[in-house]
């Protein structure tokens, strides 16, 4: 118990080393700035979550942005409270954690409730119900302080109405000698043209894509075209993937400019300034700013001239994986640095020593640390303190970690090294900070050694014992890829069968074809033309009785062929007749007869000259032609 | 002089402070052995960190996994648990066993870890609704794809045997061996065939994933809740199928269920 008293950083603790505490479960308190505010005014929402001593701590306070609504945060700040009443000691432990609202619409807004996680188990605030009024309706205890929550850090013109000192931009009609321009506005303000002739609303963005965690700068900034005028209703735009942390506020300085668009002169005034971390990656959307224009030229009786901004989207990223750190989380994006202090360095084992941890840095630090873990070494919740806030435009600042680290195991003892990976956009690079803690040294103890063996076996469940780490890498065949996957094993499926198919139909064509073209060839006009061919090659051989005799052969086939008429068989003055009976137009009856009396006649004299054989040839080419085309249209007309 | 002295010295505390990040491991086996070491000496962060990093690196092995379940389940145990760090052990087990499917200790492994978390919701008065997978993916997965597939080739060989036999001979019995060979062949063809497209299907149109959150709020399209009837969250370390996303939320098929949920709730498991 000694050890656990050493140092004073370790005072908090003595509650807990009591036996006799009166344990209770989570409080969880809700408080609210105001009960009514106006139309684009800011208040404040707050929840005090406290733990019992031994319980794990409340952490992950999470507020849902109501509709009608933004909401900016939390802030939280680490809170320990140890009270004694009736002889009983109660130690809690938890956070405050506030958040900032601006109602953006008129009526009942129900903001909550807020949750906090404990261990893995959530818990609910109460909600609680704000009546917005329209602006300039609102309570009469709006002054500078506004309550236990200080002024409104979104009421940048302080409720005068008016952004610009008595005197300055008062109404040019009011005034004898209207201000001349003068160029001295910063570049931020500078618009090529003006895209209403009235009033617009102009949002500029630092960058367009970044990676989750980095910062990206917001501003909005209200141009009027018709002289002085007053701006109430300014809506805040929806920031629902961001954290957003108001910069604007911090700049006492904001003010109106001249700016000189075209021809003319505007009036010009930076709204909002908005420091936004992305949640998530993706293409990411800011939406529409609203801000009412009130003055001569604006509107009138009175009435607000409302603008908007367009939405605008940004594209985010992760940070590359290439030379990721281990260790490293998505979200720290930054320049980071760390330190570190421990005392006191010998405790005797089960005692504990004070690690202060500081991290400082560029960006939204991160609210925990991955710490050293090794067996005999039990790190306690940390308490938290510090500020992180826009410092010139930047957001940045240092927080510190105060942790109380339990030491169970006796001899030189290596707390390690605490490590933040982190990306750093403007070197494009991957840094760790690195925070050394050193060797502690632990004199051994009978009754701590025990007591951590028996605490050991406690956390061995079922569950733990069954799930041995595997020591050795096995065997692991990658999977090969699936047959279904391969182009060609569904063609093969599909085309072996249809193959078959396709096989044995193109057996039966072929063998019909063949059948077809063999009675073709054997029909008597075939034979005719093929008589006929003999006939011409005689011809070439110069062999004019084979021609003539060839020729023939191919006349009485042909007759066959096309009329049926056996020609042989016939006298010569008996054929004509009967051609003209088989329907042969008489001139062609003739002219066959008379040229088979020539072949025959040739045929009986002997030689033939070579000319007469090439003319009988060339006849009997014609006269089978004609023979041919009387033949197909004869059989033509039968089977019709 | 000084100056530059100063400057060196500056320039030496931060280069020692803030270290640029140094090689890392790059094999399956070096970051499996710097995990186990960090494991072994309690330090379980520093192991789920380097198993995560090598599954971030597209580095997989089943083993690995089934050590990242472990780790996972030690802190679930300890007193640094985080929410849904039995879910993603479910999820490490549930990729062990897609990698190595007859893995039968993690297989038991995810028994237990359901079971747990069943036990601990019962403890917290919330139910553990199981719900098996549709009937169509029950039936796909009967055999696995490139089973099917084989098979659907086995009925394609007989259709077209008994095809030839049927069509190219003229024998009564070769005939009608042909036929009957034909008739089975084309009936084994058309539902294996069917059943590997199918399970292709799946594959190519869907990811398995595992609840990794404390529940994941079944959600319409618009991200708002949907009605109170039937089932309205997805408990932890369930099963389901993501078959699209929408912005930041995932279309999952639960059993006959469908609907929508926030990706950041699910651990896709890899292939």
């Amino acid at each position: 118990m000694k050890g656990w008293l050493s140092g004073a950083a370790l005072s908090m603790l003595v509650g807990a080393a009591t036996p006799a505490l009166a344990q209770s479960p989570l409080r969880l308190t809700t408080e609210v700035s105001q009960r009514t505010v106006e139309q684009g005014q800011s208040f404040q929402f707050q929840i005090t979550a406290m733990g019992a001593a031994g319980d794990p701590v409340p952490s992950s306070p999470r507020l849902p942005q109501p509709p009608g609504a933004v909401v900016h945060g939390p802030s939280v700040s680490s809170q320990q409270h140890v009270q004694i009443s009736g002889g009983t000691i109660e130690r809690r432990q938890g956070f405050t954690a506030t958040w900032t609202v601006v109602a953006n619409r008129v009526g009942k807004l129900r903001v909550g409730p807020a949750s906090v996680l404990v261990g893995s188990t959530q818990h609910q605030s109460d909600a609680v119900v704000i009546e917005v009024v329209p602006p300039g309706q609102g309570p009469q205890s709006r002054g500078p302080n506004r309550g236990p929550f200080g002024s409104d850090p979104f009421d940048i013109f302080n409720r005068r109405g008016s952004l610009f000192p008595p005197g300055i931009f008062d109404d040019p009609f009011q005034q004898d000698d209207p201000l001349a321009f003068v160029p001295d506005y910063p570049p931020e303000y500078k618009v090529a043209s003006a895209p209403d002739p009235v009033a617009f609303v102009r949002t500029r963005l630092d960058k367009k894509t970044l990676v989750v965690g980095e910062q990206l700068t917001f501003a909005a900034y209200v141009y009027g075209g018709q002289g002085p005028f007053d701006m109430g209703g300014l809506s805040e735009p929806q920031t629902a993937d961001f954290i957003s942390i108001p910069i604007l506020e911090d700049r006492p300085d904001v003010r109106m400019y001249q700016v000189d668009i075209g021809e003319n002169v505007w009036l010009a005034a930076k709204v909002r300034e908005l420091a936004l971390f992305p949640l998530k990656t993706g293409t990411l959307q800011i939406g529409s700013l609203r801000v009412g224009l009130r003055g001569r030229g604006y509107s009138a009786r009175g009435n607000l001239l409302e603008r908007l901004s367009p939405p605008i989207t940004v594209s985010v990223s992760e940070p590359p994986l290439a030379g990721r750190p281990t260790g490293y989380r998505i979200g720290d994006v930054g320049s980071y640095e760390l330190s570190a202090n421990v005392e006191p360095r010998a405790v005797e084992q089960g005692g504990a020593v004070a690690v202060a941890v500081t991290l400082k840095g560029i960006g939204n630090l991160p609210l925990k640390l991955e710490l050293p873990q090794s067996k005999g070494i039990e790190w306690l919740d940390p308490q938290i303190r510090g500020e992180v806030g826009p410092q010139a435009g930047v957001v940045r600042g240092e927080r510190h970690f105060q942790y109380v680290v339990r030491l169970s195991k006796s001899g030189s003892v290596d707390l390690g090294e605490i490590r933040l990976p982190y990306w750093d956009p403007a070197k494009s690079a991957y840094f760790t900070a690195k925070a050394e803690l050193g060797s502690v040294q632990v004199k051994p103890s009978a009754h701590a050694a025990s007591q951590a063996q028996a605490e050991a076996e406690e956390t061995s469940t079922k569950l733990s014992r069954a799930l041995v780490a595997r020591k050795q890498l096995g065997a692991a065949n990658p999977e090969p890829a699936p047959l279904t996957d391969i182009p060609w094993f569904w063609a093969c499926l599909a085309l072996a069968p249809a193959t078959v198919v396709l096989g044995e139909v193109t057996r039966r064509t072929t063998r019909s074809l063949r059948k077809n073209l063999h009675a073709r060839s054997a029909d008597s006009l075939s034979l005719a033309q093929r008589a006929l061919v003999n006939a011409e090659t005689a011809l070439e051989q110069r062999n004019g009785n084979e021609a003539i005799a060839s020729a023939e052969k191919a006349l009485f086939l042909a007759i066959e062929g096309a009329t049926g008429l056996k020609g042989r068989g016939l006298l010569r003055h008996e054929l004509e007749p009967k051609l003209g009976e088989a329907a042969i137009a008489p001139a062609s009856a003739t002219e066959l007869t008379e040229l088979l009396q020539t072949c025959e006649t040739a045929r009986f004299t002997g030689e033939v000259e070579l000319a007469a054989a090439t003319e009988i040839v060339a006849n009997t080419r014609r006269q089978l032609a004609d023979l041919t085309r009387f033949g197909r249209s004869r059989k033509r007309a039968k089977s019709a | 002089m000084r100056h530059v002295w100063l400057a060196l010295a500056l320039g030496l505390v931060c280069s020692l402070s803030s270290v640029a990040n140094a090689a890392e491991p790059r094999s399956v086996e070096e970051y499996f052995r710097d995990a186990n070491v960090a494991l072994e000496k309690g330090a379980i962060n520093e192991a789920i960190d380097l198993y995560e990093l090598m599954a971030d690196h597209g580095l997989q092995h089943p083993d690995a996994s089934y050590n990242r379940a472990v780790a996972y389940v030690r802190r679930a145990e300890s007193k640094q648990e985080r929410p849904g760090d039995l879910g993603r052990a479910a999820a490490a087990l549930s990729e062990a066993l897609v990698l190595r499917p007859d893995d039968a200790a993690a297989t038991d492994a995810l028994r237990l870890v359901r079971e747990e978390i069943g036990r601990r919701r019962a403890r917290q008065g919330a139910q553990q609704v199981s719900v098996s997978p549709s009937l169509a993916r029950s039936l796909v997965a009967i055999l696995d794809e490139s089973t099917w597939a084989i098979l659907a080739g086995l009925g394609s060989v007989m259709l077209t045997s008994g095809l030839w036999l049927y069509l190219w001979w003229q024998r009564a019995s070769a005939r009608l061996t042909g036929g009957v060979l034909a008739l089975l062949g084309g009936v084994l063809f058309a539902a294996c065939a069917g059943f590997a497209l199918g399970a292709r299907h799946f594959r190519t149109t869907s990811r398995p994933a595992v609840v990794v959150a404390s529940e994941a709020r079944l959600l319409d399209e618009t991200g708002r809740p949907r009605g109170v009837h039937g089932t309205s969250a997805v408990a932890e370390g369930e099963s389901v199928y993501v078959v699209g996303e929408l912005g930041a939320l995932a279309k999952i098929e639960w059993g006959t269920t469908e609907g929508y949920v926030n990706r950041s709730q699910l651990m896709l498991l890899g292939r």
